[in-house]
């Protein structure tokens, strides 16, 4: 992650009418609310709308940003705060549809917009597998486990920062975490031994 | 939390009861949020139970899925597309600032209202020593009507019009009614008037 510094001074930057500034901010973190985004969604084209919906209304409250909390905080809380009302007004208008996409139909999406690092195809195999085991697991969580959880252990913030996300207390978030780690570990460990299974000959395939 | 395959609850009600307690200090622990208590605590666990250690691995396992679904950077055409599509977006708010620029006036009432208090005050304070020709001088000089009765007819409820305020500012008695005034625009009058009602006063101390 970069410096929570120089994110705030990007946005002070840009709130005194450096507009670059806001195009560094995001090329930095247009792939990590992205991602965030499609966590709590489940769903890419909608992770991408809200996602550039985020930047616009960093766009809009820029003379009210403050640097009082991290930078990414206020990203990802903006970012949350715009999903779930976009999952709420998606229940509203379509309560017969479940606005979970399944971990399959996510795995199968095109990753059009996502660059591989250059792995081999075994570790290509084996990654996709493990992204598939989590992305299922992930949606079995409830949303501010899932959310806490994504926050701490991929975005690195804090229990405090986190809490200001999910507007509740550090304890809160504590426990939250705790009870997202638990839940995912106990599946992945029940799902390893059948998948491995599988995979063995998909490794070969892929061979 | 529900399980579809049941694993989970059977590998819960197996574990031993500090194994929450394990798991929250381990959860923690990855979070860099243990105190130096809670340090030492896991410690003594992991040193005394093999299953906090394989705990331990599987929690480390997680963050690691985890963070293989959030590592993924965007290429830098999806950047450049998205970043095409945000400058199209808060162009047309900057067009929308523009449009709404009068609205900024309203910040500027206060001002004004600043400035009426404090040239009250002048007046009031040199209210006493210009008695009868400050009264003479600022009627002559007002663009008040002195037809009140037929005004008054035409006069809006909701004017906000201060008699008060305008007797206050010098209007004398009979000017309880200016007619398509109302205190914003009085206060602005009574600035000028007093202004003028200074240099006659001045000319009249050095005739």
């Amino acid at each position: 992650m970069q410096s929570p510094d120089t994110d705030a001074q990007l946005m002070l930057a840009f709130r005194g009418g450096d507009d670059e500034a806001l195009s560094a901010l995001y090329r930095r973190w247009a792939g990590p609310v992205l991602r965030f985004l499609e966590r709590v969604v489940r769903e890419r084209a909608m992770a991408e709308e809200l996602m550039q919906e985020t930047f616009v209304r960093v766009h809009g409250a820029r003379d009210r940003y403050e640097p009082e909390a991290r930078f990414s905080t206020w990203l990802f809380r903006i970012a949350r705060n715009l999903a779930l009302n976009e999952l709420d007004r998606a229940r509203n208008k379509s309560p017969h549809l479940s606005t979970h996409a399944s971990a399959h139909e996510a795995h199968e999406r095109p990753a059009l917009t996502l660059v591989a690092g250059g792995p081999s195809v075994d570790e290509l195999a084996h990654a996709r597998r493990e992204r598939s085991r989590m992305e299922e697991a992930l949606t079995t969580l409830p949303e501010r486990q899932r959310t806490a959880l994504w926050l701490a252990a991929v975005e690195g913030h804090s229990y405090a920062e986190i809490a200001e996300v999910l507007e509740t207390s550090p304890p809160s978030v504590k426990a939250l975490v705790h009870r997202a780690r638990t839940n995912l570990a106990d599946r992945m460990s029940a799902q390893a031994s059948p998948d491995t299974r599988q995979d063995t000959p998909r490794m070969e395939e892929s061979r | 939390m529900s399980d579809s395959n049941g694993n989970e609850h059977g590998m819960r009600s197996k574990r031993v009861g500090s194994a929450d307690r394990i798991d929250a200090l381990l959860s923690a622990e990855r979070d860099r949020a243990l105190d130096g208590v809670e340090q030492r605590e896991l410690e003594v666990l992991l040193a005394s139970d093999s299953a906090a250690t394989e705990r331990r691995a599987a929690f480390a396992a997680v963050d690691e899925a985890l963070r293989a679904l959030g590592h993924v950077p965007l290429d830098d055409a999806s950047i450049e597309a998205g970043l095409d599509a945000l400058r199209a977006r808060t162009a047309a708010d900057r067009g929308r600032v523009v449009r709404i620029e009068p609205r900024r006036a309203g910040w500027q009432r206060p001002l004004l209202a600043v400035a009426a208090a404090a040239a009250l005050m002048i007046y009031l304070a040199i209210a006493p020593l210009t008695d009868r020709v400050g009264s003479d001088a600022l009627r002559s000089e007002s663009v008040v009507s002195t037809d009140l009765s037929s005004d008054r007819e035409e006069m809006d409820e909701d004017s906000g019009f201060d008699p008060e305020l305008a007797i206050a500012l010098g209007y004398g008695e009979g000017a309880d009614f200016v007619p398509g005034v109302d205190n914003e625009d009085l206060s602005v009058i009574s600035e000028l008037d007093l202004l003028d009602f200074m240099s006659k006063r001045e000319e009249e101390e050095r005739g």
